[in-house]
């Protein structure tokens, strides 16, 4: 039987690459059915969070010790990229899970499945990232999203959660609709013969002069269905209202992880496949960019909602990182994304934190809340003026090292206009951002008892806080440490 | 070795650390002890590296040095360097400044803020000696700041009084604008030369010949001049010394009478080569100097403040020895801080006494007759008196003759000024005495309760006393037998191991002048003792004949009033006007306000398409897409 050999010669030598996404795979099916059944009975729910830490913790183990190599016929392959853009997901989903903690016990909520569809997603991003094929890319991003969905509607009590969950299912089907029609005009237009990324490269520069049109199109489609899952302008206006249904963990994921990935994607997608075809795309992205800095930062101003206020913020993140996806030097682009988006997920996992242990019971998630925070809970509003200040790229703060690299990318590559646009919506941005500062600092506390606050908490936001003003410290060499990490 | 010259500047800094931050919880002792402890320990390693520098080859010791910063073409090395110049200047600055402290333990005891004093008074001490021992301009220059800084800070020591804040204001800012011109002097300099190092500098400096004309050397050193100026009280920029007595009446003598103020000729003296070379500047300094003696001793004749007279004594001396620095006499201006540093410190000192035994009486009117019942501070004074008025065989006798000389060879106008401004000092200083310790007491009820201070302010007045005595010595002039042994010694700093002309070449009627210069000064000191023994009554009889003069000096010449219409009030109008137009209407209104509405404006309609309709969004994203297509596709 040489064939079944043959397949089974290939799987034991590609196995390896897929090792972590597969650990994963193993323990969430475990968690869900046999293990996870028996062990109900005798456990209290609340462990979970701590033991789906622990697997994530030693997936990112797994993580570093996966060889670098391609497999799988070409649809999926482990390099620098690879491995950087999965630990952010790992990272960002460790973060997730311990904010998950507290909140679900406060609602009385905890369940398996939903630390289950965490990896689940996980694993999702983790092949996304990894994809050098259409087709595995579109299941990963699916894997990815899929779960995403259910926990967006997680808490089925409250009909704002379900809303939430409905709307981003359906236009996520809608983006994906958009996604799928794009690749299949692409695929049609190299020729039909290749899903592969490098090989549809090539095709692509042999298209005839007819097929211009139908290439363009399908490479807007795909850049609406990424934008819609990176909340891009003009595909972002499902996150404000997702980002505030959404449980607060969650929307702390939503908001790090998926991007995180499918920045990735991104970068390897348009940077292999659509390589040769950059004149045709660099002008709709620049606008993307221009629009999401611009129409998340103004958007933002006005904004009473703490979740809403991020959800917009995030829009202008993005615009910020997108600069870096127009670069023609797909590695330096890379890790310009890379060091900005792990920033981004320490500053955005410790303003969460403190946003859940304000909410307390589900309530009060507005800039209001934060009302007089420096006199009842000093260290908490310190932590949260270290990320505010770091958000909005203050100098010496963590935040402004990373806008420093992606700017300076983007002034290299050339996009001075458009680098400029990001200095001014980055300096509106500072207003509601010190705005925020200004009611912990200036605004007299609100009657009524400081809650107490969970320990698992408190230790986020410290052990974040510390993050950021330590990597303030060392800001100067961060680039060369992610260019260790990020190698194309 | 180089780990102790390190630790002179540095232990005054530990202990303003150590006092500014626990001061409140260590206790006056603990304070105390840390106080005067720090300059103490730093007077006797200044002792040592001074006599380590003294053998060494080239008297030089220069202390290892690391790069501060280098950017571009400039290298800035953080290092000390011991000379005889600089360390004299800190021995003066450690040594008198520890008498100084000592004497504070006493005077300040009683005052809520005595932790505080002693951590400014520290810092003060710390850069002091950066300005001095500091091998490059830019050291210098942040020991320059850092003694304004302090300055400020202890002249508004007394922050609740309405006047002590505002004349610490009026101090800092007249010394910005000496500041200015050290910092345009420094970048003409680097511009030509291409360093900030001393050494280096004064190198490069030996191969030129003195500038014809006005050229940049003209230009650099006159500019450093404008900041000798404004921290050494010139003409015209001397007007905030008199104010500065607002501040503790020890700081007076340390900050404001012997150490600071003569930052200016320090800073000249340490660039001797330079100013040597700009002839247009030194006959600037030269004039500058010799006015400002003169001005500031007339005022000082009506002064009723004891305090104020020993300011304009202090404006008139510094202009001595700017006069000096003018006539190409470096060491003998050099020469004259020394001697001044003991005597004004000790003038100081005595009147500090005297305020605190008459309960913060200042008023020299009011005093009289104090003679025994203060008498270490009398006698003290006494020989301090007799110094700075040029009592032959006094230490100020010796510097301020060989001053008058130099000004002599230089142009016997600068002789006759000096000459008259030394009538005006003789004659105030015993006016001064004669109110305060001969006569009847005119407040008997001060009088009653006034007694001799403690031992830690009557100690340093002792050691200063003996010093106003007989540091003279140490410098006395060839026409008198002597060999000028201090500008001897300071040759290797103010030559940098150059030939230059030899100053002083002693023709002329160097006895002739000293014999006329001291017999007029002495009759005029014997005139105001007179004038003043029995009372007030004859000095109101002849203010009453000359009533326009008398006005016109006891309000100084009107100068604040005319800097106050003439400057301030049109600055104050300039910055009005823009506030007004360019603040309020233009960046906050145009440049702010406009664009922050305009922003959420452009929010609010933002939200008009946020509607939470899933129908809409997804329109909304069709739209975008096809959007982007008819944009973009060529």
């Amino acid at each position: 039987m040489p064939f079944a050999e043959s397949l089974w010669g290939n799987l034991v030598q590609d196995l390896p690459l897929l090792v972590p996404v597969l650990f994963l795979w193993i323990v969430g099916t475990l968690m869900l059915w046999p293990l996870g059944s028996w062990l109900l009975k005798s456990m209290p729910k609340r462990q979970w969070s701590g033991i789906t830490f622990v697997v994530l913790l030693v997936t990112l183990v797994l993580v570093f010790r996966t060889p670098a190599g391609q497999g799988f016929s070409g649809m999926f392959q482990v390099d620098g990229l690879t491995t950087g853009f999965q630990i952010l997901a790992i990272v960002a989903a460790a973060i997730t899970v311990i904010l998950s903690q507290p909140q679900l016990n406060a609602l009385k909520e905890q369940s398996v499945e939903y630390y289950a569809l965490i990896l689940f997603s996980t694993s999702g991003m983790m092949l996304l990232v990894g994809a050098t094929d259409l087709v595995s890319l579109y299941m990963a991003l699916e894997l990815m999203a899929l779960c995403i969905y259910i926990l967006v509607g997680y808490l089925r009590e409250q009909d704002r959660g379900i809303e939430a969950g409905i709307k981003y299912f359906l236009l996520g089907a809608f983006s994906s609709g958009l996604l799928v029609y794009g690749m299949s005009l692409i695929f049609a237009a190299a020729g039909g013969k290749t899903t592969n990324l490098a090989a549809l490269n090539q095709a692509l520069a042999l298209a005839p002069r007819n097929a211009e049109l139908m290439i363009f199109t399908g490479v807007i489609l795909v850049l609406a269905g990424f934008g819609f899952k990176v909340a891009a302008v003009p595909f972002h206006m499902w996150s404000p209202d997702v980002y505030d249904g959404a449980p607060t963990p969650i929307t702390a994921f939503l908001s790090t992880a998926p991007k995180a990935a499918a920045l990735g994607a991104f970068v390897r997608l348009f940077g292999t496949a659509f390589n040769g075809v950059h004149g045709d795309w660099a002008a709709p992205l620049s606008f993307m960019a221009a629009a999401s800095m611009i129409l998340g930062n103004i958007a933002a101003l006005r904004q009473q909602s703490m979740k809403r206020l991020l959800a917009y913020s995030s829009i202008a993140h993005v615009g910020y990182m997108l600069l870096a996806v127009l670069s023609h030097d797909a590695q330096a682009g890379a890790q310009a994304i890379w060091l900005y988006m792990l920033t981004y997920l320490l500053m955005q996992g410790g303003v969460f934190a403190v946003i859940i242990y304000l909410q307390g019971k589900g309530e009060g998630e507005r800039i209001e809340d934060f009302r007089g925070l420096s006199k009842r809970r000093p260290m908490l509003a310190f932590a949260m003026l270290v990320f505010m200040l770091s958000l909005g790229g203050i100098p010496p703060m963590l935040g402004f090292f990373a806008k420093f690299y992606l700017f300076k990318l983007a002034i290299e590559q050339g996009f001075v206009t458009l680098t400029v646009l990001a200095f001014l919506t980055s300096a509106i941005s500072a207003y509601y951002y010190l705005n925020v500062v200004a009611t912990m600092y200036f605004k007299e506390a609100p009657e009524g008892e400081a809650q107490p606050m969970g320990s698992g908490l408190s230790i986020v936001v410290f052990a974040t806080c510390l993050l950021v003003l330590v990597g303030t410290c060392l800001g100067p060499w961060l680039m060369d440490w992610t260019a260790r990490i990020v190698l194309v | 070795m180089h780990m102790t010259t390190w630790l002179i500047p540095l232990l005054p800094l530990f202990g303003a650390a150590i006092i500014g931050l626990l001061g409140r919880k260590l206790g006056r002792i603990a304070v105390s002890v840390i106080g005067v402890g720090v300059v103490l320990l730093a007077f006797a390693f200044t002792l040592r590296a001074f006599v380590l520098a003294g053998s060494a080859p080239d008297h030089r010791l220069a202390s290892c040095s690391f790069t501060w910063m280098s950017t571009g073409n400039l290298s800035v090395p953080m290092g000390l360097v011991f000379d005889p110049l600089s360390s004299l200047m800190a021995l003066v600055v450690t040594g008198i400044g520890a008498l100084i402290h000592l004497y504070s333990v006493g005077y300040m005891w009683e005052e809520e803020g005595f932790a505080r004093y002693f951590a400014y008074l520290n810092l003060f001490i710390f850069f002091m000696l950066c300005l001095v021992l500091g091998n490059s301009l830019p050291l210098l220059f942040v020991g320059w700041e850092g003694v304004g800084l302090c300055s400020y800070l202890l002249i508004g020591y007394y922050f609740e009084t309405d006047y002590a804040p505002a004349a610490g204001l009026k101090a800092f800012l007249t010394n910005r604008v000496g500041d200015l011109g050290v910092l345009i002097g420094m970048m003409a300099l680097f511009a030509h030369f291409g360093t900030l190092t001393i050494a280096e500098l004064l190198t490069k400096v030996g191969h030129l010949s003195p500038e014809v004309g006005f050229g940049i050397l003209s230009f650099a050193t006159l500019m450093l001049f404008v900041g000798a100026c404004g921290k050494s009280a010139q003409v015209p920029l001397y007007i905030w010394l008199p104010d500065a007595m607002a501040g503790p009446t020890p700081v007076s003598a340390l900050i404001h009478a012997a150490t600071m103020v003569t930052a200016g000729i320090f800073m000249v003296c340490r660039l001797a080569p330079l100013f040597q070379l700009a002839p247009i500047t030194l006959s600037v300094i030269a004039w500058v100097g010799g006015i400002t003696a003169l001005f500031a001793a007339t005022i000082g004749l009506v002064q009723r403040d004891i305090k104020k007279v020993l300011a304009y004594s202090t404006v008139s001396q510094l202009g001595y020895m700017v006069m000096a620095l003018g006539a190409g006499g470096f060491a003998a201006g050099f020469f004259h801080v020394f001697t001044h540093a003991w005597f004004k410190a000790l003038l100081f000192l005595g009147a500090g006494s005297v305020i605190m035994a008459m309960h913060h009486e200042q008023d020299l009117f009011r005093m009289g007759g104090l003679r025994a019942k203060l008498p270490i501070t009398f006698w003290t004074m006494l020989l301090a008196t007799l110094a700075i008025m040029g009592f032959p065989g006094f230490s100020g006798f010796f510097s301020k003759d060989e001053i008058l000389y130099l000004a002599y060879l230089r142009h016997p106008a600068l002789w006759v000024i000096g000459v008259a401004a030394a009538c005006c000092t003789s004659f105030y200083m015993w006016r001064l005495m004669a109110l305060t310790f001969w006569g009847e007491p005119r407040d008997p009820h001060a009088y009653e309760h006034a007694h001799e201070s403690p031992w830690t302010m009557t100690l340093p007045l002792v050691i200063l006393a003996v010093g106003s005595v007989v540091v003279g010595y140490l410098g006395v002039p060839e026409a008198f037998g002597g060999h000028f042994a201090i500008g001897r010694f300071l040759e290797p700093s103010l030559s940098f191991g150059q030939l230059h002309a030899h100053e002083g070449h002693h023709e002329g009627p160097a006895i002739l002048l000293a014999c006329i210069s001291t017999v007029l000064g002495l009759g005029f000191g014997l005139f105001g003792f007179l004038s003043y023994r029995s009372g007030t009554a004859l000095a109101e009889s002849r203010a009453a004949r000359f009533p326009t003069l008398h006005r016109i000096l006891l309000n100084k010449y009107y100068v604040d009033e005319g800097i106050e219409r003439g400057i301030l009030a049109p600055v104050r109008g300039l910055g009005r006007l823009l506030w007004q137009v360019g603040d309020v209407i233009i960046v906050d209104g145009i440049g702010v306000n406009l664009p922050a509405a305009l922003a959420r404006l452009g929010g609010e309609f933002l939200a008009l398409f946020q509607t939470g309709r899933v129908r809409n969004y997804t329109l909304g994203m069709v739209l975008g897409a096809l959007a982007i297509l008819w944009i973009f596709f060529k």
